[in-house]
């Protein structure tokens, strides 16, 4: 018997979560439990992801906004104790202000996915920082350093999805929800990251040690790289032929 | 024949770099500046001095420059690499040779005045001297033809911290002034110089010439590679500098690519590093042209048959 997996979404203000909603929506083995979103009750990212909900007959699921998602994601880990994967596609806010709240969380999850940060290619915010670490540098370092059982999928792990789909840019969310459900495709290593918070210059830079002997941050699992084709396969299965976003 | 000032923090690798620049036909050394960095400016001096005798080019004027960076304060020395007397603890004769009464910084104005458009400057320390001579005499942007700069890293990880290189972290403001200040800078940085490779062999065929020069280098360049292995680089040492003199005899020894590079000077965690734009569409014109890529193997072979022996061409 195949286990049905949890997944508890956290998003952002916009709506680039959406390919990674679909794709939950449609893969038979996960049960999404609940959406936190970023941005305000009546906003375009909120309608639209209602309407997906809706056209999936998941209306009831829980949804929140901004401000009330600690208390979601605090809520559910206690809820699903131990069977919660969080997959973080927006800042990380709403999950930092949530370990603030409760010590324990960190040994609540099953599994937390982030998309955020780029390594070896560059930002798309600044030249280094990408835009969920750049919205809220403090929150990301406090969930470096929380000891969450994490899995980061930085920029650089659909960088090859990107590249394989036309109109393919802004996959990065979808390639952390693929890492969620199919852990088969990612490949992990472990590197030792911290995120710059006090550099005006390089604020929300995410900053792997990648010397021979590293020795500055905190051991995380990274996924640098996800097979491409799978995943721009699926993409293209759930979003349509069409524009894949 | 170039004419080229190198600014040296002599350091071993400066050494090997000092050795390559003397004996190349296609450069006109016209003197030699010191600066801090991996030892003092007292120590780099000396051992400048010193390495010339060494080599027989004592009359290569020496130039000694800034005792510590712009706004900062001096910070330790690279021991672990270079040694306590920043050789590799060797001992060579001490120096006969005066050191010139002219600081480092007035040198580099008076030559880039007298050979307008035809003066390179290399620096393989911090980048204090030639920031205090921009500072003093802004046309230096103009009157200087090129100034090759070994430091940074753009997309490799760094020396120092995980993202600072040592000469850049050596004086991070000075860095930034002279990136921004409108001279020609190409960088060359550990994305090709740590793509180099100096080997344990290579120093074993130093030893079988016997000659001084060859031994005294092979027993420096040990203490370094010792210190490399330390770091968890067990291949060899990697020849920063002398990757930077190449470039100027030979420019197609590497390719680079002209980007927008900051240095930030924040004092934290991403304190020194080069930051550079390489997103596809920029967000400003490129400033440095960024060595990205070393013909490695075409570098190393021409500098191990030039670094003892002058060869005409």
């Amino acid at each position: 018997m195949k286990l049905t997996r949890k997944i508890l979404l956290v998003a952002g203000a916009g709506t680039d979560h959406i390919p990674a909603l679909r794709l939950a929506l449609a893969s038979p083995d996960i049960e999404l439990t609940g959406i936190v979103l970023g941005g305000p009750g009546q906003s375009e990212a909120v309608n639209l992801t209602r309407q997906v909900l809706e056209s999936a007959e998941k209306s009831a699921l829980p949804l929140a906004t901004a401000g009330e998602g600690a208390g979601l994601i605090a809520g559910q880990a206690d809820l699903y104790k131990d069977e919660l994967t969080l997959v973080v596609v927006g800042p990380l806010t709403e999950l930092a202000k949530a370990l603030e709240r409760d010590k324990e969380l960190p040994e609540k999850f099953a599994a937390v996915i982030v998309k955020g940060g780029a390594i070896r290619v560059p930002g798309n915010v600044t030249q280094i920082a990408e835009a969920n670490m750049h919205a809220d540098p403090e929150a990301a370092a406090l969930v470096l350093a929380s000891g969450l059982p994490l899995l980061l999928v930085p920029l650089d792990a659909a960088e090859r999805v990107c590249m394989q789909l036309e109109g393919g840019d802004g996959l990065d969310a979808f390639a952390a929800m693929m890492a969620a459900i199919h852990p088969e495709l990612a490949e992990k290593q472990t590197m030792k990251l911290s995120v710059e918070c006090q550099s005006e210059l390089s604020r929300g830079a995410l900053i792997a040690d990648l010397r021979a002997i590293p020795r500055v941050g905190v051991d995380t699992e990274v996924c640098l790289n996800i097979q491409a084709e799978p995943v721009a396969t699926r993409a293209k299965e759930v979003m349509g032929t069409g524009d894949v976003r | 024949m170039k004419k080229v000032i190198l600014d040296v923090d002599t350091g071993i690798d400066d050494a090997l770099a000092i050795a390559y620049a003397v004996h190349s036909p296609a450069l006109d050394v016209l003197g030699i500046t010191t600066t801090f960095g991996n030892i003092t400016v007292e120590e780099a001096t000396r051992n400048t001095v010193q390495i010339l005798e060494l080599l027989g080019a004592g009359q290569i004027p020496v130039y000694a420059g800034a005792k510590r960076p712009l706004f900062r304060e001096l910070k330790e020395k690279a021991k672990l690499f270079h040694g306590e007397n920043g050789l590799g603890n060797i001992e060579l004769p001490p120096p006969r040779a005066s050191v010139q009464k002219q600081a480092a910084s007035a040198f580099m104005i008076e030559q880039a005045k007298k050979h307008p458009g035809k003066l390179t400057i290399i620096t393989v320390g911090s980048l204090t001297n030639l920031a205090t001579a921009i500072r003093d005499e802004p046309e230096m942007t103009a009157l200087v033809e090129r100034v090759v700069v070994m430091g940074g890293a753009v997309t490799v990880p760094g020396n120092r911290t995980p993202v600072a290189e040592a000469n850049i972290c050596a004086d991070p403001e000075a860095a930034e002034l002279v990136f921004q200040s409108g001279i020609k800078v190409t960088m060359v940085g550990l994305d090709v110089t740590m793509q180099t490779l100096l080997t344990r062999a290579h120093l074993a065929s130093w030893r079988e010439k016997g000659t001084e020069v060859c031994r005294a280098f092979a027993d420096m360049c040990e203490f370094y590679m010792n210190a490399y292995a330390q770091v968890g680089n067990v291949r060899g040492c990697a020849l920063h500098d002398p990757l930077a003199v190449g470039v100027v005899i030979d420019p197609t020894f590497v390719t680079a690519v002209p980007m927008h590079v900051v240095v930030d000077t924040s004092g934290g965690l991403s304190d020194a590093r080069t930051i550079a734009d390489r997103r596809k569409h920029p967000a400003a014109a490129p400033n440095v042209d960024v060595c990205l890529e070393v013909d490695r193997e075409r570098f190393v072979e021409h500098f191990l048959q030039n670094v003892f022996e002058k060869n005409e061409d």
